[in-house]
């Protein structure tokens, strides 16, 4: 079998290449992190096409601007990092309601617990496409990416303080979203 | 207002505390401990799925090495220096009747018409000075066009 041999490169290596120019390094990287950059846009847009678009922007400015990033500093977190930036920008621009939420890939018809859980699951994730593109980032970068607060208060242009009320204000919003459609139900 | 009066506040959602959790990371942490919306949020995290094809595709036909993207620029600049360059040059050198006959006319306005051939091939200083701002221009041209160019978006669709 062929293997391709951007496949075999760790990450400093490639870092290496993709800072030379060389095309393997871009894929070597490519390899590793796609996946994990996709799903966070995907988490925080709801939208596999509207995510495949934020992670391509994110991945091509990383590698474009590789000459920003820091020697030392774990690659991944970097990235995530660009690509959280940039969904925030694209959650501030959207409309309330914009997203709907992938359904897990994982669901199994015929299990009752799974399919409750799903529905769930599901349940939440619509009540959060019904918040404030505020709120609803709040809560993505805290509880869905686990997001420490000085850092999605950064990330929001937020002081510490201000960010803490915002995301209780933000959970009251999801609770309160909960309840008007159980009740509802 | 203390962490003891604040709490039943925050826990009935009364905006009367939010002062107290702005200063108070203690409660902020109480709260998120106690707050069971937080645990219903997290277990509807969706379970990753697999990065699309079209995304590697994508990135791959958009990413252009660092050092290619002076390319573009440097050559566009450089044409235009040379060309820019060469018309003056051809101007002095073969300084046209139109040009003696713009001087004469524009004489009694303009108190003369200095040609190419006085600005320039005259006065080494000008093309020097003609050589720095094309250099620059190439410069400016090439750091406008990596700080301000954007990705190429190449999505397959």
């Amino acid at each position: 079998m062929d293997v391709n041999r951007s496949e075999l490169l760790d990450e400093p290596q490639a870092l290496v290449l993709l800072k030379s120019g060389d095309r393997r390094g871009v894929e070597a990287l490519l390899e590793l992190h796609q996946k994990e950059v996709y799903n966070v846009a995907l988490r925080m847009l709801g939208e596999p096409a509207a995510a495949q678009d934020a992670a391509q922007d994110a991945l091509l400015r990383a590698f474009m601007r590789i000459d920003l990033y820091r020697q030392g500093e774990p690659f991944g977190a970097w990235l995530h990092g660009i690509v959280r930036n940039r969904c925030i920008d694209l959650l501030r621009i959207r409309s309330r309601g914009a997203a709907a939420y992938p359904v897990q890939p994982s669901a199994v018809p015929d299990a009752e617990s799974n399919a409750i859980r799903n529905l769930e699951a599901q349940g939440v994730r619509r009540a959060l496409s019904r918040l404030s593109p505020r709120d609803r980032a709040l809560l993505l970068l805290r509880y869905w990416e686990d997001r420490p607060l000085d850092e999605v208060a950064g990330t929001l242009g937020l002081s510490q303080g201000a960010a803490r009320v915002a995301l209780h204000r933000a959970r009251r919003a999801l609770a309160g979203q909960l309840s008007t459609m159980e009740t509802g139900a | 207002m203390n962490c003891s009066q604040a709490r039943p506040l925050l826990a009935a959602g009364d905006p009367a505390a939010d002062a107290h959790l702005e200063d108070c990371a203690a409660c902020g942490d109480w709260l998120e401990a106690e707050d069971r919306v937080i645990a219903r949020f997290r277990a509807a995290r969706p379970e990753s799925l697999p990065a699309p094809a079209g995304l590697r595709q994508g990135v791959l036909r958009g990413w252009v090495p660092a050092r290619r993207r002076w390319v573009t620029p440097t050559l566009l600049g450089g044409a235009a220096a040379v060309l820019v360059a060469a018309t003056i040059f051809a101007l002095s050198v073969y300084q046209s009747a139109l040009l003696v006959t713009a001087g004469e006319y524009s004489r009694p306005v303009l108190g003369g018409f200095a040609g190419p051939r006085e600005l320039l091939l005259d006065n080494l200083s000008g093309l020097v000075g003609l050589a720095a701002l094309s250099l620059l221009a190439m410069t400016v041209a090439g750091f406008l066009y990596r700080e301000l160019g954007r990705p190429a978006r190449g999505r397959a669709r």
